[in-house]
């Protein structure tokens, strides 16, 4: 079943990759790659970035990745996956995502039984605007803890994968990683600002809805 | 006690992230101020670049540099780390004088765009020349300065001069013999 997950989300994220291939360092793979993990655990997340990576450095518009080239690139996604696995075991993503859970199943129970049609109406309503900016809560501080932790793990796999682009291409590692940092960094900071934005906006809800829905941590996944 | 404790990791995520994004503004602000999107001489790149490393396996290599108007600049027998490609050769004899433009990833790779001063105009462009030893014949460079590796004893030429999508650039020597490639 586990298994079963990787094509899926490898096609997610190679058809949208294909879709945004015309905005460099633009694409939403980095998210389903810590969706992946984060949901189903670390195997799913490393079996799904280095499918990708497989794939898309092989078949691509700007040319294929050398082979070196191309293990950085898949150890670069792999953190991804790392980092959804480690933030799904710590307390403070669990109670955010209970919290989140709990108010949806507040904003389901019904509302105003035993008044007047027009003052439940009125009941209703209120209800549900109040549940809306109760229900915004959770997913602002989800917003937050996401955004940041994909940005971080974006920095990472910049620095990763701009030192391994220039290791066989200067004389000691330390100059790789400079001259890989500096000359790689309009393109980096392209990346994680868009990361971030992915992380804290579509990550929360995709999780959240993926709870919902009953597809929760990896042990329910037999 | 809990909620103290995710207080603190809120805290370490977010001021990570700060340090993280002001090095990164830094580090974008240093290469627009130092190099304008090219490489000069004033750009501590360059220093990294052709600062030879102790205890590197060595290889030595010669250029050539023509510059279109008769005049011509020899660097023989040049030792350099067998790690360096044709760019980081040319930097170092250069003492970086080269202007390039760099394409950053996928592509990773350097267009030159001027040598020791000269730079391209209209037509006139730099283009790099392999010397074939097995043929005895030069061969024009079908890959990018970053992709040519360095061989113990290997020649290199830069010319100067007119070209065309149509054909390729005069060769380094005139009426030298040329092949379409070395192998």
């Amino acid at each position: 079943m586990r298994t079963a997950l990787i094509p899926v989300f490898t096609a997610l994220s190679l058809a949208t990759n294909y879709a945004m291939i015309d905005i460099p360092n633009v694409k939403l793979m980095d998210a389903f790659v810590f969706i992946g993990a984060f949901l189903f655990g670390l195997e799913v997340g490393v079996g799904t970035a280095i499918s990708i990576w497989a794939v898309y450095g092989f078949i691509n518009p700007y040319g294929q990745d050398d082979l070196a080239l191309l293990l950085f690139l898949m150890t670069g996604e792999c953190l991804y996956a790392i980092a959804g696995a480690l933030l799904s075991r710590t307390s403070v993503a669990r109670d955010l995502i209970a919290k989140q859970l709990q108010t949806m199943s507040i904003y389901k129970q019904p509302i105003g039984f035993g008044v007047g049609s027009d003052t439940r109406i009125l009941l209703q309503i209120k209800t549900r605007v109040r549940n809306l900016v109760n229900n915004a809560r959770p997913y602002g501080r989800m917003s937050l803890l996401f955004g940041l932790i994909g940005f971080q793990a974006t920095f990472a796999y910049d620095v990763l994968t701009n030192f391994g682009s220039w290791v066989f291409k200067t004389s000691s590692l330390y100059q790789a990683l400079i001259i890989g940092v500096i000359t790689g960094v309009p393109f980096a900071i392209l990346h994680e600002a868009s990361n971030l934005v992915f992380f804290a906006t579509v990550v929360p809800p995709a999780i959240a809805a993926a709870k919902r829905v009953g597809l929760h941590f990896q042990q329910r996944i037999t | 006690m809990r909620t103290n404790s995710q207080r603190v990791f809120y805290l370490i995520l977010g001021i990570t992230a700060l340090t993280i994004a002001s090095a990164q503004v830094g580090a974008y602000y240093y290469l627009e101020k130092s190099n304008n999107g090219t490489v000069s001489n004033s750009s501590v790149l360059c220093n990294y670049l052709t600062n030879r490393p102790t205890g590197a396996s060595m290889i030595s290599a010669s250029v050539l540099v023509s510059y279109g108007n008769g005049t011509m600049q020899w660097y023989n027998e040049t030792a350099v780390p067998s790690s360096w490609n044709a760019y980081a050769l040319t930097m170092y004899l250069t003492k970086c004088n080269v202007q390039a433009r760099f394409y950053g990833p996928p592509l990773n790779e350097h267009f030159v765009t001027g040598i020791n001063g000269v730079a391209n105009q209209g037509s006139l462009s730099w283009s790099i020349w392999l010397f074939c030893q097995n043929t005895n014949a030069w061969a024009y460079s079908q890959v990018g300065i970053d992709l040519i590796s360095l061989a113990n004893g290997q020649t290199l030429a830069w010319v100067y001069g007119a070209s065309s999508s149509r054909s390729n650039p005069q060769p380094p020597l005139p009426n030298a013999r040329t092949v379409s490639s070395c192998s």
